[in-house]
C-alpha cells in the first residue's frame, strides 16, 4: 500500500481559500491528501499550529495567503512573509526537510495554481515519506 | 550477609551475567553529563561515573508515566490501566540515593500505596556502588549516611584498589551472589579498616561540613523571618533543583485526548513553579516566589522529617552544584542555626 | 581587579545614599570560582559586592521585579542591550534605572577551569593581564590564557566596554574577543548535515530537556506576564495548552523550537539560557542562527523596537511567489 501523505492546510479566507474553492467550481482534480483549515488572514497563522500539525500527524503543512500587496487585511501577509521565512529556516536547521512546510501565496482567481500546489507537494512528500521529526506516537 | 571480593576483571562479566535475566539500568555517560538509561551492552555502563543530573529515583518514579488509556467507538469504552514494572537492576545507585528511595517509600508506600512505585520496587534489584572520590558540594555524612555503605541496596560494590568489595545486604541480593560463585574470591582481612579510611578521606573532600542539629525546630520559628524574602530575590523560579532532588516528589496528573482516545499522565512538577498552586479561581495561595522557595525548603528541611520521621534531604549536592543563582542549601542551614 | 571591586563598592554606597532603593550586583558564590547576584538595599552591605570572571549572571532580568522602584544595576557589555529591549517593551521606566557598567576583560568557563585546575580551587585574587587572566591561590599562582579559558561568547564579544551607562566603573578595556574564533562553525556543520542527521542531533538534546524552565526563567527577553507555555488554549477539550507538563520529544522540541522563535530578533546574546541548562543543550546554536538569519533577511535596522518579527517590509525579500 502506497504511502500517503496527510497535508494540513491553512488558507486564507479571502484568497487562497477561494482559490482552493474555485478549483473545486472548476472540477480541477487534485488529489484528496490535503486537510483544509480556513483562517482569516495567512497572518493568522501561529507557528505552533505549524507544530501541532506535525506532532499530530501531518507529513507536510502548506500555508497559502494573498500575493503581498493584495491582502484582505492591507497588511497581513506582510507579517506572514517575514515570519515564515524565517520559521522555515528554523524547520530546517531542526531537522525538517524543507518540503515539510510550504507557503505559497494563492489568489481568488488561482484555482489551477492552487490544484498544482497540493500536486506537487503531494508527489513530493510522497518521496520523502512520513514525517517523523516532533511526530507523537513514535 | 555475604561477603565477597570480585575482581575488576570480573566486573564486566558480572554485569553481563544479570543482563541475561534483567533489564539493566545503570549510569552512562553522555559527553560530560551521566544519567541513569537501560543499557544494551554492559560496556556502556560507567561505573565510576560522576554523579548523574537526574537522580535514579527516575527509574521507579519515571518523569511521565501513562497511568491508563481509553479509547471510544461504536458504544464501546475500552480502559487499560498499565503499571510497568519489568524485572530489572538498578546498578551503580551511590549511598546518597539508595537512602533517598526510603525517603521515598515512606512517601508512596504510606497506606494507600502508590501501585507504580510499589511493583518498580518490588521488581528491581540494587545494585550500590560507593563514592571513589566526593564533589566539593556533597554532605551526604550530615544525615548519617556514608559513602561506602550500602545500606538499601541488595549488593553492594566498593572499589577497594585492586577489586570490589561485592556485600550481599538482602536475600534477593545474596541469591544472585552465591548463584554465580566462580565470579568471586573470599574476602581478605582489614576489610574495615580500608572501608574507613575510605569513608574519613571523601569526607575530606566535601568542601564544607555541614551541621544539622535540631534544623527542624529552628525552622518552627522562622516562618515568617524575612531571610526567605532575601533569599527569594536571586532565585529564578526554575524546576532545576526540584528536578534533580533525589527525594522531591511533587506530581501533577494531566489528561491527554486525541479525538476518540486518550491517556492520563502522571509527571514531575516543582512547588516553584507559578502556577504550582494556582486555584481555578485565579487565587493563588503562594503567589510570591520566596512562599514558594520557602515552602520548598520548609519540606526538605522539616515536613518531611515531621511527617515522615526521615529527612528530606540526602546530602548529594545536586542542587547546589546546579542551581544557576548558587541558592545554597548548606548555607540556608548554617544560617538557619544562626537565625 | 581589586581596585574595579572597590571603585565598585564607593560608587555603590554613593548611590544608595542618593536614592537608589536597591543595588544589584555580584557578591561571591559559596562554590570555588563562582559569584552571584547579590541585592544591596543598605550602606554596609556594599562592602559583599565584588567583581571578576565569575560574574557571568546576565543581572537585567531582575530589574522586572522592581521595576516600580529606584534601582542601580551592574551591567557587563553583553547585559547592557537588555535593558533597551526591556524599555523599548514598555516593561522598564529607564528615568527609574542607574546602571553601572564595568567594562569587562571577559568570563571564565566554569567548567573548563575546574576540568583543568581540579574542583577544590580557593582564589584569593584575580589580576586581569589583557590577554590572560591570573588566579593566585595559597601558596601559587595559575595565569590562564583567555583564548583558552574564557566563555564561549567572549570569544566573539565586540562590546565588552557597554555604552550608554549611568557609571562607568573603571577604565576602557581592550577587547577579548579572539579574531580566529568562528561562532558560525559549528552552526554551519549541523546545516551541512543531512536532515537525518541534524534530526538526531536535536533529538538528543531535546530528549534530555527536564522542561524546568531555566531557561525562559533567566533569559531577559522572555517577559511575558502570562507565557505562551501557561496559557490555556481555547478548544480545551484537546488539550488545554500548548505542550503538556509531560516530559516528550514532540513537546519538548515545540518549546524550544517555539521560545527561540518568541525571541528571534530580540535576544540580545546574553547566552544565559545556554550556561544555566543543566543538561548541556546547545540553545546559543539556535538564538545565533535565528539572529543571523534575522539580519540577513530583513537588515539591521529595528523598525519596530519590538524586534524584526513585530514589523516588515514591503521590499521583504520573497520566496514563496
Amino acid at each position: 500500500m502506497q504511502f500517503e501523505p496527510k497535508i494540513t492546510a491553512f488558507l486564507c479566507n479571502w484568497c487562497s481559500y477561494a482559490g482552493a474553492d474555485l478549483a473545486g467550481v472548476s472540477r480541477l482534480k487534485y488529489p484528496a491528501n490535503v486537510r483544509i483549515i480556513r483562517v482569516p488572514c495567512s497572518s493568522r497563522v501561529n507557528p505552533q499550529f505549524i507544530l501541532r500539525a506535525f506532532q499530530r500527524g501531518a507529513d507536510g503543512v502548506l500555508v497559502a495567503g494573498c500575493h503581498p500587496g493584495d491582502c484582505h487585511y492591507v497588511t497581513g501577509n506582510y507579517f506572514t512573509r517575514r515570519r515564515l521565512a524565517l520559521f522555515k529556516r528554523l524547520l530546517e536547521f531542526t531537522g525538517f526537510m524543507p518540503e515539510r512546510l510550504k507557503v505559497r501565496w494563492v489568489s481568488a482567481a488561482e484555482g489551477s495554481r492552487f490544484a498544482e500546489t497540493v500536486k506537487e507537494m503531494v508527489e513530493e512528500l510522497k518521496d520523502l515519506g512520513p514525517n517523523l521529526v516532533m511526530r507523537e506516537g513514535r | 550477609m555475604v561477603l565477597k571480593l570480585l575482581s575488576k576483571e570480573r566486573l564486566l562479566p558480572f554485569i553481563e551475567r544479570l543482563m541475561q535475566k534483567f533489564l539493566l539500568v545503570a549510569p552512562v555517560r553522555e559527553g560530560n553529563l551521566t544519567f541513569y538509561q537501560p543499557v544494551k551492552t554492559a560496556a556502556e555502563v560507567a561505573v565510576d561515573a560522576p554523579r548523574s543530573v537526574v537522580p535514579p529515583k527516575e527509574w521507579f518514579f519515571p518523569q511521565t508515566e501513562e497511568i491508563y488509556r481509553y479509547a471510544t467507538g461504536s458504544g464501546n469504552l475500552s480502559l487499560a490501566g498499565k503499571v510497568t514494572a519489568p524485572p530489572a537492576v538498578l546498578f551503580g545507585v551511590r549511598p546518597c540515593d539508595l537512602r533517598s528511595f526510603d525517603v521515598l517509600d515512606a512517601v508512596f508506600l504510606h497506606e494507600p500505596a502508590d501501585r507504580y512505585w510499589a511493583a518498580r520496587r518490588e521488581n528491581t534489584l540494587l545494585i550500590g556502588v560507593s563514592c571513589n572520590t566526593a564533589c566539593p558540594e556533597c554532605f551526604c555524612t550530615a544525615y548519617g549516611i556514608s559513602p561506602v555503605k550500602g545500606t538499601g541496596a541488595d549488593i553492594h560494590l566498593t572499589d577497594i584498589g585492586t577489586a570490589y568489595l561485592a556485600e550481599a545486604l538482602t536475600p534477593e541480593g545474596e541469591e544472585i551472589v552465591l548463584s554465580s560463585p566462580e565470579f568471586y574470591e573470599e574476602k581478605v582481612a582489614g576489610i574495615e579498616e580500608v572501608l574507613g579510611a575510605k569513608e574519613k578521606a571523601l569526607t575530606e573532600e566535601f568542601a564544607v561540613q555541614v551541621e544539622i542539629g535540631d534544623i527542624p525546630a529552628k525552622m518552627a520559628r522562622l516562618f515568617d523571618h524575612p531571610y526567605w524574602e532575601e533569599l527569594s530575590r536571586r532565585c529564578l523560579g526554575c524546576g532545576i533543583c526540584t528536578y534533580v532532588c533525589p527525594t522531591c516528589h511533587c506530581f501533577d496528573i494531566t489528561d491527554e485526548n486525541r479525538g476518540n482516545a486518550g491517556w492520563r499522565l502522571r509527571c514531575w512538577d516543582a512547588c516553584l513553579f507559578r502556577d504550582y498552586t494556582l486555584h481555578t479561581s485565579g487565587h493563588n495561595p503562594r503567589h510570591a516566589l520566596h512562599q514558594r522557595l520557602r515552602n520548598r525548603f520548609f519540606h526538605k528541611l522539616k515536613y518531611n522529617q515531621d511527617r515522615y520521621g526521615i529527612e528530606g534531604c540526602v546530602g548529594c549536592g545536586r542542587c547546589v552544584a546546579l542551581c544557576p543563582v548558587n541558592i545554597d542549601i548548606r548555607e540556608i542551614i548554617a544560617t538557619i542555626r544562626r537565625l | 581587579m581589586k581596585e574595579i571591586t572597590e571603585f565598585l563598592r564607593r560608587e555603590a554606597a554613593r548611590l544608595l545614599s542618593e536614592g537608589v532603593e536597591l543595588f544589584i550586583g555580584y557578591g561571591a558564590g559559596t562554590r570555588p570560582v563562582s559569584a552571584r547576584p547579590l541585592f544591596a538595599t543598605k550602606l554596609e552591605e556594599v562592602a559583599e559586592l565584588v567583581f571578576n570572571p565569575f560574574c557571568v549572571h546576565n543581572l537585567v532580568k531582575y530589574l522586572l521585579r522592581h521595576a516600580d522602584r529606584k534601582v542601580a544595576v551592574v551591567v557587563k557589555g553583553c547585559d547592557r542591550p537588555a535593558v533597551d529591549r526591556l524599555v523599548a517593551e514598555r516593561h522598564l521606566d529607564r528615568g527609574r534605572i542607574t546602571l553601572v557598567g564595568i567594562p569587562c576583560g571577559g568570563m571564565l568557563a566554569r567548567e573548563r577551569l575546574l576540568a583543568e585546575l581540579g574542583p577544590r580551587l580557593h582564589i584569593e585574587a584575580v589580576e586581569d593581564r589583557g590577554s590572560s587572566f591570573t588566579l593566585r591561590f595559597p601558596g601559587g599562582e595559575h595565569t590562564l590564557e583567555k583564548k583558552k579559558y574564557l566563555m564561549e561568547k567572549c570569544l566573539g564579544c565586540t562590546r565588552n566596554n557597554p555604552a550608554g551607562v549611568d557609571v562607568v566603573i573603571g577604565k576602557e578595556v581592550l577587547p577579548v574577543a579572539d579574531p580566529e574564533h568562528d561562532p558560525f562553525k559549528e552552526i554551519r556543520e549541523i546545516e551541512a548535515l543531512p536532515a537525518l542527521e541534524r534530526a538526531a542531533f536535536w533529538e538528543k538534546f531535546f530528549g534530555r530537556c527536564l522542561r524546568c524552565y531555566a531557561c525562559r526563567e533567566v533569559c531577559p527577553a522572555c517577559s511575558c506576564t502570562e507565557c505562551a507555555f501557561e496559557q490555556a488554549v481555547p478548544g480545551w477539550q484537546q488539550g488545554a495548552t500548548w505542550v503538556s507538563k509531560a516530559k516528550s520529544l514532540p513537546d519538548n522540541y515545540h518549546y524550544h523550537l517555539i521560545r527561540a522563535f518568541h525571541v528571534a530578533g530580540r535576544c540580545t546574546g546574553c547566552a544565559e539560557c545556554e550556561r544555566v541548562c543543566p543538561v548541556g543543550i546547545p540553545l546559543m546554536l539556535i538564538n545565533r542562527k535565528l539572529a543571523a538569519e534575522t539580519t540577513a533577511l530583513f537588515g539591521e535596522a529595528m523598525d519596530d523596537p519590538c524586534g524584526a518579527l513585530c514589523a516588515y517590509s514591503v521590499a521583504d525579500p520573497d520566496e514563496f511567489e
